[in-house]
């Protein structure tokens, strides 16, 4: 974050052009870790403008490459012309008698190729000081420089927006995830207190059925005491109650394996 | 009227700034009817050292004093007519917006021929100097071959005829009628850079006769020329 904000400082807002306005702020306060939903929006116009710029930039490296390369030809051309010039005017200023005419015509000819020479090559003709030469080598350097300024600026911001969107997109992945977990635990919650609802129902009848039994055991016992208490006035007659109740129950019952038998005799002929 | 007042009227005419302007002929670099130009001797240096004989001693300034167009075979020709030339032009050849070459142009020779036998020998259908392989220089030049550019194979063809729509400074518009034939020779190379020179035959037509022309040409560089366009040159 601070190399790309060292670049915006350094490049300076007229080199932005129109994503210059407030990109140095705005980008002072971007972090791709904590970024909201607009702010990588944003994030990604800015990518997408930094794209732009270098487009242009591209096109303007370009065209300097194509002006160094035809200044230098130019010069180079201009060069041996001048020599070419500059050896049949030393041959005609040599020459006995001297072709003054010819002097004349040659050095009109070779005057405006060594201003020439001097505009595209500076003092020294060379091109590496001064003159329209080393001008476009400058500007061919500073848009270079400018031109890798940016494509690292727009390599950060596209990390920053991808490694933002990546988070971002994480998160809502997280966020959907325990939405689904707790719209599934308040379904199993809800499953459970259904579930709860018919176990207490069962329990309870449950209850009442042992009530019931309860309620019919007491019922068959006050029920046998009633037929021991009418057996026991009918055998006793005039017994203890106790007594009678207890001879009852010890009595020994009755031998069910022989009415079988007999039935069976009966109907078997036997 | 008056010539006084004739002249009067004329001067209110072309001068006062409802004036119509004359048309101007859409050229690369700006260099239509009017536009000034400087040419570089480097150029000419250069291939007469590689031993063209376009001499380097054309002028260098010049104003654009009329325009021709033309087409050969689908390309776009305008040639911007030099001041200082004596019939030497600036030729840019076209395909849509896009210059495919340029080449400055220089009178050679003119032959007004004087009979139809003579004619028939520029431009007899059989044996007609006008389209066949190879043309020479002239005698003096050391009769150099030059080999036909224009058409393949080793038989004469006939030459290309097209007219060329001229628009002066003035905006007054005439037509030229051509028969013309492109040849070319190499030159020696000089630093790695092949070269060729050029020998454009035409008879042309004019509405008060004919000849046959010659001209030599080389390819130059737009770095070659610096141009002032004219005030009302189409950009």
């Amino acid at each position: 974050m601070s190399g790309t904000l060292d670049f915006f400082r350094k490049a300076g807002l007229a080199k932005l052009g129109d994503i210059g306005d407030n990109l140095t702020s705005w980008y002072a306060q971007f972090d791709p870790e904590t970024a909201s939903a607009a702010e990588i929006a944003q994030l990604g116009d800015r990518a997408n403008a930094l794209a732009h710029r270098i487009a242009e930039i591209q096109g303007k490296l370009e065209h300097d490459q194509h002006a160094v390369e035809s200044l230098t030809s130019k010069l180079t051309r201009d060069k041996q012309a001048a020599q070419i010039l500059g050896g049949r005017l030393k041959a005609a200023q040599t020459a006995e008698p001297i072709d003054a005419g010819m002097v004349t015509q040659l050095t009109a000819q070779l005057t405006p190729i060594l201003s020439e020479i001097e505009t595209l090559g500076g003092e020294d003709g060379t091109g590496n000081k001064d003159g329209q030469l080393f001008d476009a080598k400058q500007t061919m350097q500073a848009d270079a420089d400018d031109m890798a300024q940016f494509r690292s600026a727009h390599t950060k911001a596209i990390n920053d927006w991808t490694t933002a969107r990546s988070r971002l997109d994480h998160a809502r992945s997280d966020m959907e995830r325990a939405a689904q977990q707790k719209q599934d635990a308040m379904a199993r919650q809800a499953q459970a207190q259904r579930d709860a609802g018919l176990l207490h129902s069962a329990a309870a009848g449950g209850i009442a059925l042992t009530a019931m039994d309860r309620r019919a055991e007491q019922l068959r016992t006050e029920a046998r005491a009633a037929t021991i208490q009418a057996e026991g006035l009918r055998h006793a007659g005039g017994a203890d109650t106790a007594s009678i109740v207890d001879s009852v129950l010890t009595e020994a019952p009755p031998d069910k394996s022989a009415d079988a038998l007999s039935r069976l005799a009966k109907l078997t002929g036997g | 009227m008056s010539f006084s007042n004739y002249f009067r009227a004329f001067k209110e005419h072309h001068l006062s700034p409802q004036a119509p302007k004359p048309p101007r002929t859409r050229m690369p670099l700006r260099l239509s009817q009017d536009s000034a130009v400087t040419i570089s001797a480097t150029p000419l240096v250069l291939n007469e050292a590689a031993g063209s004989l376009i001499k380097s001693d054309l002028p260098s300034d010049h104003k654009i004093i009329f325009v021709g167009e033309l087409a050969v075979y689908g390309v776009q020709y305008l040639r911007a007519y030099l001041s200082n030339g004596d019939g030497a032009f600036i030729q840019f050849a076209t395909r849509g917006d896009k210059v495919v070459e340029t080449r400055l142009y220089k009178p050679y020779a003119e032959v007004i021929p004087a009979s139809t036998d003579e004619w028939n020998f520029w431009l007899g259908q059989q044996n007609g100097y006008i389209g066949a392989p190879v043309v020479q220089s002239k005698e003096e030049d050391g009769l150099l071959p030059y080999q036909r550019v224009w058409g393949q194979g080793d038989q004469r063809i006939d030459p290309i005829i097209t007219t060329e729509q001229i628009l002066d400074a003035a905006g007054v518009r005439s037509s030229l009628r051509h028969s013309l034939m492109l040849y070319a020779r190499a030159l020696t190379a000089v630093s790695n850079q092949s070269s060729a020179e050029y020998l454009l035959v035409s008879v042309v037509e004019t509405p008060s006769g004919a000849s046959v022309n010659f001209w030599l040409g080389m390819d130059i560089a737009e770095a070659d020329l610096t141009v002032f366009p004219a005030a009302d040159a189409p950009s």
